[in-house]
């Protein structure tokens, strides 16, 4: 039976990505509290635009999604400058009152060999709004905001309605805000951007015109396999669409809780997640970890075609496959999405892509969008022959590699068919954002990706990911390595890549990785629901 | 006898800490306060970057059996909450809910020193699989006399605070007090296992059937007895015997035979596990070693052709002598060996400004590409990552120091007099620290791999803008 869910009162962008084919365009913008007052009448104001994730109506026999969203989350510091009662501010949890700045040893972002005096300036690198985040600063974030926007049919140009609201709300600050609320500057290299602006890689269609593409910014299909939970889609969409996106506890797959992703809902340990009172107010919130991701481009490229060369020896393959195979054992994907589980080599992929006919652009868009670019699971490959075990996607998402009762040498289709995601379903993370910066740069141009993840406890599920399964290697017998993608190479730079007996082959070492993915900012914040927001814009947050 | 396991000695003491307080340079200050302070200066195994940078190295790691060890301070019982009572049954006993009940206390604080060491009397021994007892408390004389050898102001340092050590004036007195402080070790862990070890199985069935024989016989004879039968069921077909007497023999035999299995199998579960091929320190000091080392070896010939990759196995051989226990090997109290060369942190030295010391160690690693060159002069020396940075000062003085692997690991090597790195004082420094040593004969320059820890990705492109902004909170450890 699935939960009643008020749709309403949830912000749109916890049930909905906002995905790149429909909202390719979005702008991020921060803002500063600088009165309680003043901050409260722009909440209030705000909250009128607010998306929600009530169904989108139907017009025409299409969907009518709106022209552009609006959702807000606060920072720890910008609730407490919004004035709210100690005592809720107190049942936040600790992650979220530290900030992400303060959280860097344990993400990995800053070196965890240096002692915090050694590391001073470790972030360096980070944007000038973020390096500037101080809690007590006048240059504090306090406030997040996301506009996500469609574009004109053809083009990557966004509709005239994000200019507008991003005009309207510079109005809201300076009029209702009183001066007190503002707009903090300061994203890119130069930190003279207003507003974060993420954006989808277009590809030219035969026709010429444009149209958003799945990848990101080292070519390879990006947002696919997130995760759902109970309420979150209609049930016909929902079984459509669960395969491979849920969890497998015996009994075929079956969506998550919903209190994984949403406060005040029973979580998969049939407890209610931690969350500060009242039940009102934190009802239908979650929490969300904003990260800027910068990519190295050009290391990526080079590193790759460098190893390829020893690796094309090792394995005999060709050199260009060589190097597509080493992206894609790094990655646990082929670049067009078709997970490694499926095709644990060059030629099983191209097998398999003649076979989908993915070379068609309408059946490739159909695949990613299905369930079989995520049904597979990981239990069949213990060993790690399609997959390897330290590959990114498998590192994320454990699937039933993690199950205990699991004979660690099966390989193959039977085996441990009854393993089982318990160990993995309170590790999600809904996975939102796009892509930024302009395509064909290198280490120093501004291209990556704006990556936020949400969650009802950062703690629990992406401070977990981040530190034990991107920054360490021992669930996955790789030790101190760490993911070979994402993962920070400055000491530990190690991927192994294991051998089927009948591979024809060794296993392969890469090593001397480097720092592919650095992240240049971010921060974490609190989701409200929409009763909640209209309890900040009140002031009328009462906890006793 | 769980102080003895898989060839290991698991040794459990609490010592009594004195009462009372006595005054010392720094005021009046408790036993137990005494202690702490002393074990909160006693320096740790190497085992994090910031210790193994430090220099300072745990006295244990001066004896070649102590695989793990530790000391806790117990100022008294946890009082773990009021005991939740049956008020009826509190009714009857008399017992008045508004009285508080007792709360638990020990005698006196306790340091608490626990030790898992290889079960020997000389370093290096294979390890035993069996032990008798009085064996056994050799082997823990043994070691108390080994750890008076090796570091006796440390022990004296910390037990002078405890109960009855006034009389301990040498290696056999720490040896009786240690052994009157001991207390069995009820759970012993042991992990080395490469392969699961040979063991017996207990025979289920066999035994099953036995304790089964005598309680069937029971049961029937008490079956017949509550029926009034003549004779006893089932059993009438072997002997002629009414329920009375079927009871007088089946009683005692049940309770005969299940003491005598329960006997059985806990004699079986008493008995210690064999010791793991390879287990002891040296044992364990030696596969490190080789782990790491042929690791590189692994990654470094990958795609070289057979006749290759024979020569170089063959060398790593002749260099690393995988028999060999004693040396090449890794030192106790090190995660890793040789100890990474430490990158310097460019953005420190933008962010500090340069200063005299370390322009002029930036000049000299600029100019001499070989250290090993330079070890008379007073200079603080930079180890080989470094030299090809121009920017490659080291932020604070304080922290440079040489770091290179030795020859043979152990207590005895000592560096040379020329050897350069200031210490924090007079005390341990451990075997290590030579003038480095380049390890490019381990490694042949790889395409893409830079020498250990070398990370020219993580400085950040273009200007570097100064931070001057720390994180506000400290983070969680």
């Amino acid at each position: 039976m699935q939960p009643r869910l008020d749709l309403a009162d949830i912000q749109g962008n916890v049930v909905r990505a906002y995905g790149r084919y429909s909202f390719p365009v979005a702008r991020y913008f921060f803002l500063h509290f600088g009165q309680a007052e003043a901050g409260r009448r722009v909440v209030m104001a705000l909250r009128n635009r607010v998306t929600t994730a009530a169904r989108w109506p139907q017009e025409h026999g299409r969907i009518a999604k709106p022209r552009v969203t609006l959702n807000i989350g606060f920072s720890f510091f910008g609730l407490y400058a919004l004035g709210l009662p100690t005592r809720t501010l107190q049942g936040f949890p600790t992650e979220f009152a530290d900030g992400m700045k303060a959280r860097a040893f344990i993400l990995g972002d800053r070196d965890q060999t240096l002692t915090e005096d050694e590391a001073a300036g470790w972030d360096g690198a980070w944007d000038p709004i973020w390096r500037q985040n101080d809690p007590f600063a006048p240059t504090a974030v306090h406030a997040w905001l996301s506009m996500n926007a469609q574009v004109a049919p053809g083009t990557d140009q966004p509709v005239p309605e994000l200019d507008e609201q991003t005009d309207w709300l510079r109005a809201l600050c300076r009029d209702a805000g009183g001066g007190f609320v503002r707009i903090l500057p300061g994203h890119g290299r130069d930190g003279a951007a207003e507003w974060q602006t993420g954006k989808a890689l277009f590809a030219r269609l035969p026709d010429g015109t444009l149209a958003p593409s799945p990848n990101e910014h080292f070519g390879f299909a990006d947002g696919l396999g997130d995760p759902i939970f109970a309420g979150q889609l209609e049930p016909a969409d929902e079984r459509a669409r669960l395969p491979g996106r849920g969890k497998l506890m015996g009994k075929g797959w079956q969506p998550l809780a919903t209190g994984e992703f949403l406060l005040g809902h029973a979580d998969e340990s049939q407890e209610l997640p931690p969350a500060p009172q009242p039940w009102a107010f934190s009802r239908n919130g979650a929490f969300m970890a904003y990260r800027k991701l910068h990519q190295n481009v050009a290391s990526w490229r080079d590193y790759f075609a460098a190893e390829a060369r020893r690796f094309a020896a090792v394995t005999g393959l060709p050199e260009a496959a060589a190097e597509v195979t080493l992206k894609a054992k790094v990655v646990g994907r082929w670049p067009d999405g078709v997970p490694l589980a499926r095709a644990g080599d060059f030629d099983g992929w191209m097998r398999l892509r003649a076979e989908l006919e993915l070379d068609d652009p309408a059946k490739y868009y159909a695949y990613l969008k299905s369930s079989a670019s995520s049904d597979f699971r990981y239990a069949d490959d213990m060993p790690g022959y399609n997959a390897p075990n330290s590959c990114h996607l498998r590192r994320v998402n454990t699937r039933d590699y993690l199950d205990p009762l699991n004979d660690p040498g099966a390989h193959g289709p039977n085996a441990n068919p009854d393993a089982t995601t318990q160990l993995q379903k309170r590790r999600h993370i809904l996975r939102r954002g796009l892509p930024y910066g302009t395509e064909d740069g290198d280490d120093d141009s501004e291209q990556g990706v704006v990556f936020m993840a949400i969650c009802a406890s950062l703690f629990r599920q992406f401070e977990f990911v981040q530190q034990q399964w991107i920054q360490y290697g021992l669930d996955f017998n790789a030790g101190n390595n760490t993911c070979p993608l994402l993962g920070d190479h400055s000491h530990h730079r190690r991927f192994a890549i294991p051998a089927a007996p009948d591979a024809g082959h060794p296993p392969y070492v890469c090593d001397g990785l480097r720092n592919f993915v650095q992240p240049r900012g971010g921060e974490y914040f609190f989701l409200p629901s929409l009763t909640a927001l209209k309890m900040i814009g009140m002031g009328i947050v009462d906890p006793t | 006898m769980p102080n003895f396991d898989a060839g290991s000695y698991f040794l459990t003491t609490f010592a009594p800490i004195k009462a009372g307080a006595a005054e010392g340079p720094d005021g009046c200050v408790s036993h137990i306060q005494r202690i702490r302070l002393t074990l909160a200066t006693l320096p740790t195994a190497q085992q994090t970057p910031a210790t193994a940078r430090g220099g300072q190295q745990s006295p244990f790691a001066r004896s070649m059996r102590t695989h793990l060890c530790r000391f806790v301070v117990i100022d008294d019982a946890v009082f773990n909450g009021r005991a939740s009572g049956n008020p009826i049954l509190a009714r009857i006993t008399g017992d008045d809910p508004i009285q508080p009940g007792p709360v638990d206390q020990l005698n006196c604080a306790y340091l608490m020193f626990a030790a898992e060491v290889d079960a020997v009397t000389e370093d290096g021994a294979p390890l035993p699989a069996t032990l008798t007892r009085e064996q056994q408390d050799a082997v823990r004389d043994a070691y108390a006399r080994d750890l008076w050898a090796k570091m006796e102001p440390e022990l004296r340092a910390i037990y002078e605070n405890c109960t009855g050590f006034d009389r301990v004036q040498d290696a056999d007195g720490f040896a009786r007090y240690l052994a009157r402080c001991q207390v069995e070790t009820t759970m012993p862990f042991h992990d080395y296992w490469i392969s699961p070890p040979a063991l017996k199985p207990i025979p289920l069935r066999p035994l099953l059937l036995a304790v089964a024989a005598p309680l069937l016989a029971l049961a029937l004879a008490v079956l017949g007895w509550l029926i009034g039968a003549e004779r006893t069921p089932v059993l009438s077909l072997l002997g002629d015997w009414p329920p009375g007497q079927a009871l007088s023999w089946a009683a005692p035999a049940s309770v005969l035979v299940l003491w005598a299995a329960y006997a059985f199998v806990m004699r079986r579960g008493a008995q210690p596990l064999p010791p793991p091929e390879g287990a002891n320190l040296p044992g364990v000091l030696k596969a490190l070693y080789l782990q790491q080392r042929y690791a590189d070896f692994a990654i470094d010939q990958q795609g070289a052709d057979p006749a290759a990759l024979h020569a170089a196995f063959g060398r790593f051989l002749a260099e690393h002598r995988p028999d060999d226990l004693t040396a090449p090997s890794q030192p106790p109290g090190v995660t890793r060996w040789p100890p990474p060369a430490r990158a310097p942190v460019p953005e420190m030295a933008a962010r500090s400004g340069p200063q005299p010391e370390m322009a002029m160690a930036a000049a000299m690693a600029a100019s001499d590409p070989d250290p090993a060159a330079d070890v008379q002069t007073d200079q603080p020396q930079t180890a080989p990552a470094m030299l090809t940075r121009s920017s490659g000062a080291r932020p604070r003085e304080e922290r440079r120091r040489v770091e290179a692997p030795p020859e043979s690991p152990g207590p005895e090597s000592r560096a040379p007099e020329s050897r350069v790195s200031e210490s924090r004082g007079p005390e341990s420094r451990g075997p290590e620290s030579r003038p480095a040593e380049s390890r490019a004969s381990d490694n042949p320059p790889q395409d893409n791999r830079p020498p250990d820890n070398r990370s020219p990705d993580t400085r950040p492109p273009g200007g570097r803008p100064p931070s001057g902004r720390r994180p506000r909170r400290k983070p969680e450890s």
